[in-house]
C-alpha cells in the first residue's frame, strides 16, 4: 500500500480501502452459489446469504436467531442431507470455520448443494455397475480390450471357455494371451483392418486350433465404442464357441437324412414286395397250370423241374410275404395306447393254440402290466417269440414263462424257454431279417420273425437282447418305456 | 434408572448417511448412558411438520433437550468425544 503522510489522508483512504474490501467480501458472499451461514460461538444463525433460500427451497428470514447448531466437520467437509420441504432430500458438502469477527468468534458455515453431482455420480455408477454385470453375466466369452488392443477385462466365460486365469489375461496384449494362442491372422485381419474402419463387425467364423482346448469353431462379433469422456477407445469382443453347435447341427442333419432314407426304404420294401407278388402268383400259377395241363406229356425229368419251379414260386411268396409283414410294423403301425399285456399275450397263445397243442407245451406267466403300445403288434411280439421258443424245443416238451420287471422307466419282459438254444455269438444275428442259424430243412421259415421282434420292440422305444447257452434253453428279454411314444 | 438425557435425531430417510448417524449415536448414548437416555428418532421425509418447527435445515441434526440447556449438533457424529462435547455433556467415564 502506498505510504501516506497526510493524517486525515490516511483516514480517508483506509476508509477507501476498507469499503472496497467489504464491497469485495458482500459480493462474494451475496454471489456465492453455496448457501453460507454465519453464527455466534453457540451456533446461533446471525446471517444467511441469499443462496442459501435456493440451497434450502424456502423463505429464511424466520430462521435468523434461531439455533443452527455445531457444526461438525471430519477434515475438511463433510456431507449432510438437505432438508428441502416441497421436494426431494438432497445432498450438500458442509464446510465449517471458526473465526473472529470484531474480537467476538463466530462460525462460518458453508453448504454446497451437490445433489446434482450426486446424482450424476450415482448413474455413472449404475451404468457402469449394470455395463460390468452384463458382460459377466452373459454365458458367451467377451474381451474388453482397448485401442491398443490389450486385454482390460474379460469375463468368467472367457476363462473358463478357454482355461485361462485372469491374471495371464488381464492388461496383456491380446496377442500375448495364452502362448500366443489368439494370434489368429484372421483374427488380426478383423481386429487391425476391418473394426478401424467399420467399428462393427458381426457373425465372422474362425476355426483355430487351441493348444489347450483343441480344435473349436468360434463366431466373432465386436463392437469398437469411442468413450468421449477420456478420448479413448475400447473394444468389445464377443467369442461364441459354436464347435458343438456345428456339430449337433450336422448330427441333426444326417440324423433326419438317416430318417428320410429309413422311412423311404420302407416305403420301397412295402411297394416292391406288393408289386412283385403280382408277376410270382403268375409264375406259380402257370407253373401249375403247366402241370395240371401238360402232365401225360411229360416226362419224370420236366415234372421234377417243374416241381423245383413251383416250389420256388413258393418260396418267394413267402419271403414276400414275411417281408411285407416286417415294413408294415413300420407303415401300418398303430398309435400307442394303454394296452393289458395280459390279454395280449392271451391272444398270441390262442393264435398259437395248434402249435402248442401239437408240442405238449406249457406257457405260463406272472402278472404282466398294461403298458403304452400298439396292441396288435404286442400279440405279434409274444406269439413270435412263443412260437420260436416252441419250434426251437429241445427233447423236453416245451415250458415257457413270461414275465416282466419294471426297472426305472421301463418295463422288461422274459420269455424263457427250456429249448435248444443259442450260441453267445449269434445273439445278435438272430435279429436280423432273413438270417437264419438251421437249414430250412430243419427248421421251416425264413428268419424274420425275430427281425419283426426287433422292429416292433425299437418302434416302441425299447430294446430286444437274448440271453442264451447252447442246449440250455433261453430267455428273451425286451424292454418297453413307460411313457411311451412312436419312434 | 430414571431418564436423565432425552434427545432427538432428525435423519433423510435410508440415506447411507442417516443409517451411519443413527448407528454410531445409538453405539455413543448407550455407551455413556446406558438405560438412562431417551432417543427419538425423526425422518423428515416422513415428518417434515415436525422438521419445520424445529428449524432443521440438513440432517443428520442431533438435538439434546434434557439436560438443559437445549443444544444441538449437525453434520458428522461419528466421533464420541466431538458428540458429547458439542452437546454440552461430558462423557461417563
Amino acid at each position: 500500500m502506498k505510504k501516506l503522510t497526510n493524517k486525515a489522508g490516511q483516514y480517508k483512504i483506509d476508509l477507501q480501502a476498507l469499503k472496497e474490501s467489504e464491497a469485495r467480501f458482500r459480493n462474494i458472499v451475496l454471489w456465492s452459489p453455496d448457501a453460507i451461514i454465519v453464527t455466534d460461538a453457540k451456533g446461533k444463525i446471525e446471517y444467511m446469504n441469499p443462496a442459501a433460500e435456493g440451497v434450502f427451497n424456502r423463505k429464511l428470514e424466520s430462521f435468523i436467531g434461531t439455533d443452527f447448531g455445531l457444526a461438525l466437520v471430519d477434515g475438511e467437509s463433510t456431507e449432510i442431507d438437505i432438508f428441502r420441504p416441497g421436494k426431494d432430500p438432497g445432498v450438500g458438502e458442509m464446510h465449517a470455520v471458526e473465526t473472529e469477527w470484531m474480537n467476538k468468534k463466530k462460525r462460518l458455515i458453508t453448504i454446497r448443494d451437490i445433489t446434482e453431482r450426486k446424482r450424476a455420480e450415482q448413474a455413472i455408477r449404475d451404468a457402469q455397475e449394470y455395463a460390468e454385470s452384463i458382460v459377466a453375466t452373459v454365458r458367451e466369452p467377451l474381451l474388453v480390450l482397448d485401442a491398443d488392443l490389450r486385454v482390460i477385462k474379460a469375463n468368467k466365460s472367457f476363462y473358463w471357455t478357454f482355461q485361462i486365469t485372469p491374471e495371464k489375461t488381464e492388461n496383456r496384449l491380446l496377442y500375448d494371451v495364452g502362448d500366443r494362442q489368439w494370434d489368429i491372422p484372421k483374427l488380426r485381419e478383423l481386429l487391425e483392418k476391418i473394426l478401424p474402419k467399420n467399428t462393427v463387425f458381426n457373425d465372422f467364423e474362425i476355426e483355430h486350433d487351441f493348444p489347450t482346448i483343441g480344435r473349436r469353431i468360434m463366431l466373432l462379433n465386436a463392437r469398437r465404442i469411442y468413450r468421449e469422456g477420456n478420448k479413448t477407445q475400447t473394444i468389445l469382443l464377443a467369442i461364441e464357441d459354436i464347435t458343438e453347435c456345428k456339430q449337433v447341427t450336422e448330427l441333426k442333419k444326417a440324423l433326419t437324412d438317416l430318417e428320410r432314407s429309413n422311412q423311404e426304404l420302407e416305403q420301397f420294401a412295402y411297394v416292391a414286395s406288393h408289386d412283385l407278388q403280382e408277376p410270382l402268383r403268375m409264375v406259380a400259377s402257370y407253373t401249375q397250370l403247366l402241370e395240371k395241363r401238360y402232365k401225360d406229356q411229360l416226362d419224370q425229368d420236366a415234372k421234377d423241374f417243374i416241381g423245383f419251379a413251383a416250389d420256388g414260386a413258393n418260396r418267394m411268396q413267402r419271403l414276400i410275404n414275411d417281408l411285407l409283414a416286417y415294413s408294415r410294423v413300420g407303415t401300418r403301425g398303430k398309435s400307442l395306447e394303454p394296452t393289458d399285456c395280459h390279454t395280449m399275450l392271451g391272444q398270441a397263445i390262442a393264435n398259437l393254440s395248434m402249435v402248442i397243442e401239437e408240442n405238449h407245451a406249457v406257457v405260463t406267466s406272472d402278472e404282466l402290466p398294461t403298458v403304452m403300445a400298439d396292441a396288435s403288434q404286442m400279440v405279434q411280439l409274444f406269439q413270435n417269440l412263443i412260437g420260436n421258443a416252441i419250434k426251437f424245443r429241445g427233447e423236453e416238451s416245451p415250458r415257457i414263462h413270461v414275465s416282466a420287471l419294471e426297472k426305472g422307466n421301463e418295463w422288461v419282459f422274459s420269455v424263457k424257454d427250456n429249448g435248444i438254444g443259442i450260441e453267445a455269438q449269434f445273439s445278435e444275428r438272430i435279429f436280423i431279417a432273413f438270417q437264419r442259424l438251421h437249414s430250412r430243412e430243419k427248421y421251416p421259415g425264413t428268419g424274420i420273425g425275430l427281425a419283426i421282434c426287433k422292429k416292433i420292440v425299437d418302434r416302441h422305444g425299447g430294446k430286444i437282447w437274448v440271453e442264451s447257452e447252447l442246449g440250455k434253453g433261453s430267455t428273451f428279454y425286451f424292454s418297453i418305456p413307460k411313457r411311451g411314444s412312436v419312434k | 434408572m430414571p431418564v436423565k438425557y432425552v434427545l432427538k435425531l432428525y435423519v433423510t430417510g435410508a440415506t447411507p448417511r442417516s443409517q451411519a448417524a443413527l448407528k454410531s449415536i445409538k453405539k455413543i448414548l448407550s455407551e455413556a448412558y446406558k438405560g438412562a437416555y431417551s432417543l427419538k428418532v425423526i425422518d423428515v421425509v416422513k415428518h417434515p411438520k415436525l422438521a419445520e418447527d424445529d428449524k432443521i435445515l440438513a440432517t443428520p441434526t442431533l438435538i439434546k433437550i434434557l439436560p438443559p440447556p437445549v443444544a444441538r449438533i449437525i453434520g458428522d457424529l461419528m466421533d464420541k468425544e466431538k458428540v458429547l462435547l458439542g452437546l454440552d455433556l461430558v462423557a461417563v467415564r
